[in-house]
């Protein structure tokens, strides 16, 4: 028995994997989201910048990640706008910058913030760290004078007074990551050399390797996966839809952790025996 | 000439983007800026070359009725139906727009999602104590699954706090000698590619 438990067939443990998920749809469990340390440094740094600050929110992530960084993104525009800081919304990844389109323009209807003035849509544009560079001393060039709208940029007064993505005309850069170009390349660019602060939003197996850049400063904050962002949204206190996956997720390590016991509770007996 | 060219405009382009990034009168004179743009366009001329590239061994697939065939076919059509939806709506327009929200994302969310699943078989099938080393694995892995999510710290305050040692103590150590370690590493083949060093991209030659 304890041979065959070894050899579980796969569909089995997708079965209760698939059961875990979906309880929480049909009843919620609303368990307590307690904030980790992460999330909270991150929420104390940003909040104490100036009101009128200029942010950079870099939605550098794909649709498999959107699970972990739409909440985050939508949990930290919301605080942006909340603080009345400008926001230009850009991406390096060409999916992430539709993502993103679409919850700054949700988010802003819903918080009156106008286009072109209180945050603008810098669109998607290619190139990684030279793209950065390029924006980094020439921000209207490297972006062909245009907003992700393809409207011109002298047409949104916020832009006004930003010419470059470096200070004094920017403040802070968030990027949200699951890859590469990503917070890496605005570390190296722009936030290392001029100071300015860098918050990161991370997928969950990224979260360990930036554990040593928050230990040495370069990042100033950062949004751990999805549990962050619901540690966020308690924090701001816009309630979002990580708050309520956290639940199928609690239940999804418990079913992984329960087979990896069972699987070894097997293992033990059957050598055993 | 077939590898030595390649091998000296490598060079020189190395050598060029390292003055420009180090010499002040370089950057100062807007050299970097067009260089920078000059790059942009050599990244999407390599992407074209790429689809070319793609279309040309599908084709083949297709014209030999190599196994999966119809795979390419959907491919192909995937490919050149989303460029020419693209030149035709560009990407800003509401039909294109649907077309990519349909598509692209439910699918790309669907891979890892997949992802998983699999990640909960393969976890039951390889956390095996069979030795001191993969217990401590185990024994961390519980720790750090439990720390980051809800429940664990509704079972106890003391899993998120382990998971935050965890995280912050021997995780930070070893990933900042793993960095280091890359970047070298990174370093070391980037300046054997510059000074030729490295030729194997640069094929058999036969």
């Amino acid at each position: 028995m304890w041979e065959k438990l070894q050899t579980l067939d796969r569909r089995v443990i997708y079965l209760f994997f698939v059961i875990a998920l979906m309880i929480p749809l049909f009843k919620p469990m609303g368990l307590p989201i307690p904030i980790g340390e992460e999330s909270q440094r991150f929420y104390d740094a940003f909040d104490k910048l100036a009101p009128g600050s200029v942010v950079l929110m870099s939605a550098d992530y794909s649709p498999g990640s959107s699970a972990e960084c739409n909440p985050q993104f939508e949990a930290v525009i919301k605080h942006a706008f909340r603080n009345n800081y400008k926001v230009m919304v850009f991406a390096l990844w060409e999916q992430g910058a539709m993502l993103a389109r679409d919850i700054a323009e949700q988010v802003s209807k819903s918080m009156n913030k106008t286009h072109g003035v209180d945050w603008i849509f810098l669109g998607y544009r290619p190139g990684g760290n030279i793209k950065i560079r390029e924006m980094s001393n020439d921000l209207w060039g490297a972006l062909l004078n245009i907003d992700g709208y393809d409207r011109p940029l002298n047409e949104s007064p916020m832009m006004a007074n930003i010419k470059k993505l470096y200070p004094p005309d920017i403040d802070a850069i968030v990027c949200f990551s699951s890859g590469s170009p990503g917070d890496g390349d605005y570390m190296a660019v722009v936030t290392d050399p001029s100071g300015i602060p860098l918050f990161t939003g991370q997928v969950a197996v990224q979260v360990p390797a930036r554990v040593p850049l928050i230990r040495s400063g370069q990042l100033a904050g950062m949004i751990p996966g999805m549990g962050g962002a619901a540690e966020y949204e308690n924090l701001t206190g816009f309630p979002g839809k990580a708050a309520g996956l956290m639940d199928a997720q609690s239940l999804a390590h418990i079913v992984i952790l329960g087979f990896i016991v069972l699987g070894n509770i097997a293992f033990l007996a059957a050598r055993k025996t | 000439m077939r590898k030595q060219l390649p091998l000296l405009l490598t060079g020189i382009a190395a050598l060029w983007f390292v003055l420009c990034k180090y010499i002040h009168v370089f950057n100062a004179t807007g050299a970097m800026t067009t260089t920078d743009k000059w790059y942009n366009i050599v990244i999407a001329t390599m992407t074209f070359i790429g689809v070319v590239n793609l279309t040309r061994i599908h084709t083949t697939h297709i014209q030999r009725r190599r196994s999966g065939y119809h795979n390419s076919i959907i491919l192909l059509a995937c490919l050149w139906g989303f460029l020419a939806m693209g030149l035709y709506y560009t990407n800003k327009h509401v039909n294109y727009r649907w077309v990519y929200d349909a598509t692209v994302v439910p699918f790309e969310a669907t891979m890892f999602s997949i992802i998983a699943f699999f990640i909960a078989s393969a976890a039951y099938r390889a956390f095996r104590i069979r030795t001191l080393e993969a217990a401590a694995l185990g024994i961390v892995a519980a720790l750090v699954m439990l720390g980051n999510v809800p429940i664990g710290s509704v079972i106890s305050g003391w899993f998120p706090e382990a998971r935050s040692w965890l995280m912050n103590v021997p995780n930070g150590a070893g990933f900042r000698a793993i960095r280091i370690g890359i970047n070298i590493g990174s370093f070391a083949a980037a300046m054997r590619i510059a000074l030729g060093l490295e030729r194997a991209h640069l094929g058999s030659g036969q």
